[in-house]
């Protein structure tokens, strides 16, 4: 009897009995839509889902399986079109409460979610097939050696083969990426499709000391930048998103946020570290890539997870023997999984993600009571919408509540500031604090152009530097 | 036009490097040099890597990771010398596997420590990987106080060592491995000694 590689899949991913029957034929189109053949499947259930991801925790397949859902809904926007539902994108960082708020505005009438980002992480993360559509926007126009954000590549290809759907309008947030308006326009201009854009900017213009989300001015125009986005999405799609869903969605976001704190704490001070960074980092990333199923599924995975993760302390049971050094990377390159486990090949477990690990300051309660002022309040105390100097003073915080024995900082060489931004970290934080603080150029979404053994060494270096001193040390 | 097939991988044409400047020597490394034993246009190379720069990078990246290989293997043979934590026997210890290294990869040896290195040490991806000798001689420092002093022991120590090493490979100076580590051990003596 032929192997059926879809069902395997789904088994892996914690789906069983009804409701495996139920979402089957979802996966299999939604497959076979993304070009997902059963070879690439076969290959991901034997060897790269299993050789990277901790699988042996049901929270961790549950979390695979809760991707593979948002997967789904993402392929299924254009017959949601078809049946009249509104469809909102985010582009980096797509800071979930917004899209979060409209989601519970909307409910059903409303698909919210960060499409580029979700295909590329879950064709990348768990089949290794993001290439075929990186390779679709070379052909038709984007420069291969210019660097670009591959999450634009990954948009402008999901539009031209048919495999999203043109939104409502497009919500875009200029903390991180310039480009992302600028290649709307282009895929606009290609494609002959026309969408509402909305952009909302911080003026990113404080310096070091001075601490944005302390000023009450700072907070409220960037409320106000959150209820003038609002009130454009709501015009576009005729859905108003009220404060009562903006306060609903900050407590669910706050509420994940907490519980995710919890997780990552625990881990990166167990010894031996009983799950890696980058299945910390996938667990944490529905902060900034809001999931049109909300945060329901991955909230069951982390549930689960945090008792698999106690009891796995509480055993002394771990994946990488006692005593291995730890390391902290400033986003854990979870898209390109074979770095994480090349770090834990060499006897170094990564531990952290300091952009998505929230600081004390980020779990402690709001001085507001206006909803949009708690959420501005909350985007200001991230480390995407702080300057320099604040980020640097939250990367400290992270390293003494986490103890890794060094940073990684890079992996953003693509994206302007972002790579001169790690270099400075890096230096800063090593003059700062001492503790080692390395550098390695590579892309986070696209691991085509590495060469796997340029990677090595570079790993491999510092993985012998940390063992060798902490060899000494004890 | 998009680019769908490599001709070369990145990883044979840093191989390649490697072999011509720890055979033939750093001078050897060109572009034009490369392309031929690539049997590829200089013009097919830039489209693989930027320049000579980043083909001298990776070497030295790679000289790295075998020296640290080469000096983590050390270690974990001497476990009662790294049990000691004394700073005299560790430098001495790393300082012979890197003349070894230094014997071995003349090339290498001379992009990462020779008067290229400049460049690199300023490379944020290179500069955390260099000043070995302070990164594992501190935690043997008895005291905070003496911490400033080991840090200066630990550059003199890189310094002379480069010195020697360079002159005896460029035959300016012959230092066999029982010459170098005489002079250098009287240097370890007075600094950590």
């Amino acid at each position: 009897m032929p192997r059926d590689v879809n069902r395997e899949l789904l088994e892996l991913a914690e789906f069983h009995g009804e409701e495996l029957e139920k979402i089957y034929p979802q996966w299999k189109y939604t497959a076979d839509r993304m070009g997902l053949s059963d070879e690439d499947i076969a290959f991901a259930v034997d060897h790269y889902i299993p050789d990277n991801w901790e699988v042996q925790y049901k929270g961790i397949r549950m979390m695979i399986g809760a991707y593979l859902r948002e997967t789904i809904d993402v392929v299924a926007t254009p017959k949601m079109k078809e049946d009249g539902v509104k469809i909102v994108y985010g582009i980096l960082p797509a800071i979930a409460t917004n899209y979060t708020a409209i989601k519970h505005a909307g409910g059903d009438k409303v698909f919210v979610g960060f499409p580029d980002l979700l295909l590329v992480n879950v064709m990348n993360s768990f089949f290794h097939e993001a290439a075929p559509y990186f390779y679709r926007a070379e052909a038709e126009g984007f420069t291969y050696g210019c660097r670009h954000c591959p999450l634009n590549k990954m948009r402008f290809a999901a539009f031209s083969s048919g495999l999203i759907a043109a939104p409502d309008i497009i919500w875009s947030w200029g903390f991180n990426c310039d480009e992302g308006p600028k290649t709307d326009e282009m895929i606009k201009c290609l494609i002959g499709q026309d969408w509402n854009y909305v952009v909302s900017r911080i003026p990113h213009d404080t310096e070091f000391g001075i601490i944005d989300d302390e000023i009450e001015d700072r907070v409220k125009y960037l409320a106000d930048m959150m209820k003038l986005g609002a009130q454009q999405v709501s015009d576009a799609i005729g859905i108003k998103v009220t404060d009562e869903a903006m306060a609903a969605a900050v407590k669910a976001n706050n509420k994940y946020s907490f519980k995710i704190g919890q997780l990552v704490n625990m881990c990166c001070n167990a010894d031996p570290a009983p799950l890696g960074g980058d299945a910390l980092t996938m667990m944490q990333q529905p902060i900034t890539l809001p999931f049109n199923t909300g945060f329901k599924y991955m909230e069951e995975a982390l549930d689960v997870l945090i008792k698999e993760m106690r009891a796995a302390i509480k055993e002394g049971r771990g994946i990488v023997p006692k005593g291995a050094p730890k390391v902290g990377f400033y986003n854990v390159p979870f898209c390109i999984p074979w770095v994480g486990k090349m770090f834990r090949d060499n006897g170094v477990i990564i531990s952290f993600s300091h952009v998505l690990t929230a600081s004390k300051k980020q779990l402690s309660p709001s001085k507001y009571e206006d909803s949009w002022m708690q959420a501005a309040e909350m985007w200001l105390r991230m480390s995407i919408g702080q300057n320099l100097g604040s980020e640097l003073e939250g990367i400290i915080e992270k390293i003494e509540m986490n103890h890794p024995d060094a940073m990684i900082m890079g992996f953003f060489d693509f994206d302007r500031w972002l790579g001169s931004h790690h270099k400075m970290l890096a230096k800063l934080l090593e003059d700062r604090m001492g503790i080692p603080s390395y550098y390695i150029e590579a892309d986070f979404w696209d691991d085509r152009d590495y060469s796997p053994e340029a990677l090595r060494t570079r790993i491999e270096s510092v993985c012998q530097i940390l063992k060798m001193k902490k060899g000494i040390v004890e | 036009m998009a680019r769908s097939k490599k001709i070369y991988d990145k990883q044979k044409i840093f191989e390649i490097s490697s072999r011509i400047v720890n055979e033939e020597g750093v001078a050897a490394l060109s572009v034009r040099h490369l392309a031929g034993e690539l049997k590829v246009s200089s013009m097919t190379l830039y489209n693989y890597v930027e320049n000579i720069n980043e083909i001298k990078k990776e070497i030295v990246l790679d000289g790295m990771n075998r020296l640290y290989h080469r000096v983590y293997q050390a270690l974990d043979a001497n476990q009662e010398t790294v049990r000691q934590k004394s700073a005299a026997e560790l430098c001495m210890l790393i300082l012979r596997e890197i003349y070894l290294f230094a014997e071995d990869y003349q090339g290498s040896f001379e992009l990462m420590f020779g008067k290229d290195s400049l460049e690199f040490r300023q490379d944020a991806e290179m500069r955390p990987l260099y000043g070995l000798f302070w990164k594992l001689l501190k935690k043997t420092c008895p005291c905070e106080e003496m911490e400033d002093d080991y840090q200066k022991g630990c550059v003199l120590v890189e310094c002379v060592m480069c010195s020697l090493i360079l002159e005896h490979l460029q035959n300016k100076q012959s230092y066999p491995q029982a010459a170098y580590e005489e002079y250098l051990g009287f240097l370890v003596r007075k600094l950590f000694g």
